[in-house]
């Protein structure tokens, strides 16, 4: 029994922690431009749309009906346009900063939301794949290996925007490593604590609020910013392209 | 149609330089659109 948890347990980090893999794409392209930019904050807003809507408000609607999960949804959501509006924009700006520095600080902050949404989407992966695991090893591999799989642009999306407001590959490599890291640490509480509590109306509810506010992200922050840097048309490419990536990846998981 | 939204409207919306309504104007579409599929089931 030990070995089996032990086994569901590395599982679910290996799964976990290629959301690094995705950062290191994001890592070793050199200096990276405005047009590298746009891509792949298109890219991250793309994923993150087509994750929220395929994957997260559906999986709340099949566990807690269309009511309640839209309205935790629209909860999210909600929750996100006060975070952004308490936390003003320009908090940046108020010591005469550039109009660069402005859209840095603004960077920053998106980067930490998407790395917040990530992990709390890694966080019931991570409990799928222990899970999985603990019933029928096999089953778990497949599961982290989808998982891993989808992993990949979920690290990038995370480590694109921090990139771009800190100019630093160390803090992106950061960011998209502590995201992974809710996997395990998912699988971990879900082996301790959270089993009995956890039930599949909790889930549903954390599942579709985590959509909502996803979704927010990439409407009002990622996708502005990506056009910011005056590539306008790039920016729907990327866009484009990271919603195929993930229904790829999600078709795989399927 | 999520192409010509993310494309044209919600950038249009965006140009007159009321970002934030934008993005209100985007929650109340889906709310509306929730509602009535809510009620269609």
């Amino acid at each position: 029994m030990n070995s089996t948890v032990g086994f569901a347990l590395l599982l679910s980090a290996l799964a976990g922690l290629s959301t690094t893999l995705g950062s290191l794409v994001g890592v070793f392209v050199r200096k990276p431009g405005p047009r590298f930019m746009t891509l792949t904050l298109g890219f991250s807003g793309g994923v993150m749309i087509l994750v929220s809507f395929v994957e997260l408000l559906q999986g709340g609607i099949d566990a807690i009906g269309f009511g309640p999960a839209h309205l935790a949804f629209f909860g999210g959501m909600g929750a996100m346009f006060l975070i952004d509006a308490l936390i003003p924009h320009d908090y940046m700006a108020e010591h005469h900063h550039t109009e660069e520095e402005k859209r840095q600080g603004q960077l920053l902050k998106t980067g930490l939301f998407v790395a917040l949404g990530i992990g709390i989407h890694n966080f019931p992966e991570g409990m799928a794949a222990f899970a999985g695991a603990l019933e029928d090893p096999a089953l778990g591999i497949a599961i982290a290996v989808a998982i891993a799989i989808h992993n990949i642009p979920e690290g990038l999306a995370v480590s694109a925007p921090v990139y771009a407001a800190t100019g630093s590959r160390g803090k992106a490599f950061l960011w998209s490593f502590l995201s992974g890291l809710a996997e395990p640490i998912g699988a971990g509480l879900a082996a301790l604590v959270l089993m009995p509590f956890l039930s599949e109306m909790v889930l549903g509810f954390v599942l579709a609020s985590v959509a909502g506010i996803m979704v927010f992200i990439s409407l009002d922050e990622l996708m502005p910013v990506a056009r910011s840097f005056g590539e306008e048309h790039l920016s729907i490419v990327g866009v484009v392209v990271g919603m195929m990536v993930m229904s790829l990846s999600l078709w795989m998981l399927q | 149609m999520v192409f010509i939204s993310l494309d044209e409207l919600v950038p249009v919306a965006c140009s007159f330089g009321e970002e934030h309504l934008s993005i209100v104007g985007v929650i109340m579409g889906m709310m509306v659109m929730a509602l009535s599929l809510a009620l269609l089931q």
